[in-house]
């Protein structure tokens, strides 16, 4: 960690420089992967003419540039999510894919598809919102009865996650005609997305980051305890109903985008922790949502290039990542933040 | 009306066992009348749908059941844990991810190799949540569980990938992922009768033992007993019980967890009792859930691994709310 501020603004420098060349550089190598071979020149060429006559320009906008931006976007949310609640529970195994969420926005997504077959993407989204509202409150609920204790919180979590799991799998096995193609996105793909959904979702999530980082440093505060927070004049109440508004708002809104990805925002917040031991809460809600965008690219990349032939979904390879993770995490003793 | 003597209790869980039985053997997608059951069992095996599907899946199911249930209490009377048992250690899942690895590695599906797989599979399950939770010698009751839970989630993830990248061989087992009694046949149920009723014969021997492995290492270590042979024989158990479940039908976890609990209420700590108790409700509630399972959508099937999540995960987080007061 920098001391003095010329070495502490080098230091971001060089986090932000490493980050966003990583970030670019996968940008644009997951535009010119794929069964179609393509060099950067002419993922280049299309990105700048929106000329989508010829068949490569039309596969690299509407398919890759899609599934990239996909990626993206919901990385992003989804590891800033990560941190505020890393941050308001100073819990490290706190992610709120464990917590549910994600499951319940993805429960809220399936029973849009089942209750209106023809439903619009907006109707979808409003669906998904509430059913990660439901159960984040769920498990809310359940943790203020039980006890909050790191591992307590967690293994509640774990247990609605599961609940949910078996609702789903029941839903589809029960309406396998009306949720056939949820099957692939039950388990997170960067797949199947639009222009017309991301022109819908996007935005959203992109308001949405900006407001956390703009609360960041109250978050922060407010991860010192609620008495000091109240000292300094902050409205506890009223700002951890706006943050737990905004956790469920970008995992719900992402799911719409990727679909579940469990231990992902957990993943994120380890490796920033661990590689770049960032104190600043700016600065940690920025660079988390960068190596949630290059984590998430990444992820696409590897099981394309792995699976050439197939969609294999991002949650087994989240998976394999983020169960030793989580079991590092939930050895470590520190809550320093 | 209390019931007192637990002879009593174990009597009325039996009726309600048969009763259950009937149950699913009458309903389905064609209902039949007690009569009709009982002439198909006794005289001429002939309704094919009663003889051949539903008594069949019966059988498993108890034995199954029977199993998962006992697995559960062993490793709860290990760890001194109530939330333990194969499903939440990722016993089954590491054992179902296994059993599939074989069939595609060695093209070998029948039930006897499905054993093999699903025995090393637990093992290894096991030692790796194991390993992952011990700290400084001692096992933190809550962080096994978390772990034993992201484990198992991880070996789902595995299973998953498997069927997804070979699914001409493993097609038949997706439903193996989340526990059903849908294929059972009597030549499957050939293979698991004798080690299922020797590991459940095993089980009802060491009955005092375990009433010894509830104390406290030190306790029963100066009443002159070997602790740590005993630990090891019980966890083997409970290993050879889980993979033997699960080679019959799967990952059908979360009796395993609910059946001791429910024992223990009724029947108190001592196993004499206990353990009998733990048989008949793991059998009964496998059986529910599967005769559940069947008819509650005809003409779905919704696994009855799926049924037993959601009565499981209720009374999971139930059983959390009392462990804060031991803990």
């Amino acid at each position: 960690m920098a001391r003095n501020k010329t070495s502490q603004f080098i230091y971001y420098l060089i986090v932000y420089g490493t980050l966003c060349t990583m970030l670019i550089g996968l940008f644009y190598y997951s535009l010119t992967l794929g069964a179609v071979k393509t060099s950067l020149n002419d993922a280049t060429n299309c990105l700048f003419s929106h000329d989508t006559s010829s068949t490569v320009c039309n596969i690299i906008i509407n398919n890759r540039l899609t599934r990239t931006i996909a990626g993206i976007i919901s990385g992003s949310a989804l590891a800033l999510a990560g941190a505020v609640l890393f941050y308001i529970t100073r819990n490290p195994l706190a992610c709120p894919s464990l917590l549910g969420m994600n499951q319940g926005a993805v429960l809220g997504t399936i029973l849009a598809l089942i209750i209106i077959p023809s439903i619009s993407i907006p109707g979808t989204i409003i669906f998904t919102l509430c059913g990660g509202l439901l159960a984040g409150l769920i498990v809310y609920f359940l943790v203020s009865i039980i006890g909050n204790s790191m591992l307590k919180l967690v293994l509640v979590g774990q247990a609605i996650n599961i609940f949910l799991y078996a609702l789903a799998q029941i839903l589809i096995i029960l309406f396998p005609h009306k949720t056939g193609g949820m099957l692939v996105t039950l388990n997170g793909s960067l797949a199947n997305n639009s222009w017309q959904k991301i022109n819908l979702i996007a935005p959203e999530i992109v308001i949405l980051i900006i407001i956390t980082i703009i609360l960041a440093k109250k978050i922060y505060l407010l991860s010192l305890g609620r008495e000091t927070a109240l000292s300094i004049g902050i409205n506890t109440k009223k700002l951890l109903i706006i943050i737990f508004g905004l956790i469920i708002g970008l995992c719900s809104l992402s799911v719409a985008l990727v679909g579940q990805l469990l231990f992902f925002p957990l993943i994120t917040v380890h490796i920033n922790k661990a590689i770049l031991n960032i104190r600043s809460p700016y600065h940690f809600c920025i660079t988390n949502c960068l190596i949630g965008a290059i984590l998430m690219l990444g992820a696409d990349c590897i099981m394309r290039l792995i699976y050439t032939d197939q969609e294999i979904s991002l949650g087994i390879f989240m998976a394999i990542i983020g169960v030793p993770v989580l079991i590092i995490s939930s050895r470590l003793r520190y809550v320093t933040i | 009306m209390t019931i007192k003597h637990p002879l009593s209790k174990l009597g009325i869980l039996i009726i309600l066992l048969i009763m259950i039985a009937f149950v699913s053997l009458m309903v389905g997608y064609t209902n039949y009348s007690t009569s009709d059951v009982i002439h198909c069992i006794c005289h001429d095996h002939s309704n094919f749908a009663i003889y051949d599907i539903r008594l069949p899946r019966l059988i498993m199911g108890t034995l199954c059941g029977i199993m998962f249930a006992f697995s559960g209490n062993l490793f709860q009377v290990i760890f001194k844990n109530q939330l333990a048992s194969s499903e939440t250690l990722g016993i089954n899942a590491s054992s179902v991810l296994f059993v599939l690895f074989g069939i595609t590695l060695f093209n070998t599906d029948t039930t006897e190799y499905l054993l093999l797989y699903s025995i090393i599979g637990a093992l290894f399950g096991f030692s790796i949540t194991l390993f992952a939770s011990i700290t400084n010698n001692k096992i933190s009751p809550f962080r096994l569980i978390v772990i034993g839970i992201a484990i198992g989630s991880l070996f789902r993830a595995g299973s998953q990938l498997m069927l997804i990248s070979q699914d001409q061989k493993l097609a038949a087992y997706i439903a193996f992922v989340n526990g059903t009694l849908y294929n059972t046949t009597y030549d499957s149920i050939q293979v698991i009768l004798l080690p299922a009723l020797v590991l459940i014969a095993v089980s009802f021997c060491i009955t005092k033992q375990l009433d010894v492995l509830l104390l406290s290492d030190e306790v029963s270590h100066n009443i002159g007993f070997n602790v740590t042979l005993w630990k090891i024989a019980t966890i083997v158990l409970a290993l050879l019980l889980t993979s033997t479940a699960v080679a019959g039908v799967g990952s059908l976890g979360f009796i395993g967890l609910i059946a001791p609990n429910i024992s223990r209420l009724l029947f108190g700590y001592s196993h004499k009792y206990n353990l009998l108790g733990t048989a008949i409700i793991g059998a009964l509630l496998t059986i529910l859930s599967d005769t559940i399972g069947r008819i509650i959508l005809i003409p779905f099937e919704i696994p009855s691994g799926l049924i037993g999540i959601i009565i499981g995960v209720p009374y999971f987080i139930y059983i959390m709310r009392t462990m804060r007061s031991n803990t």
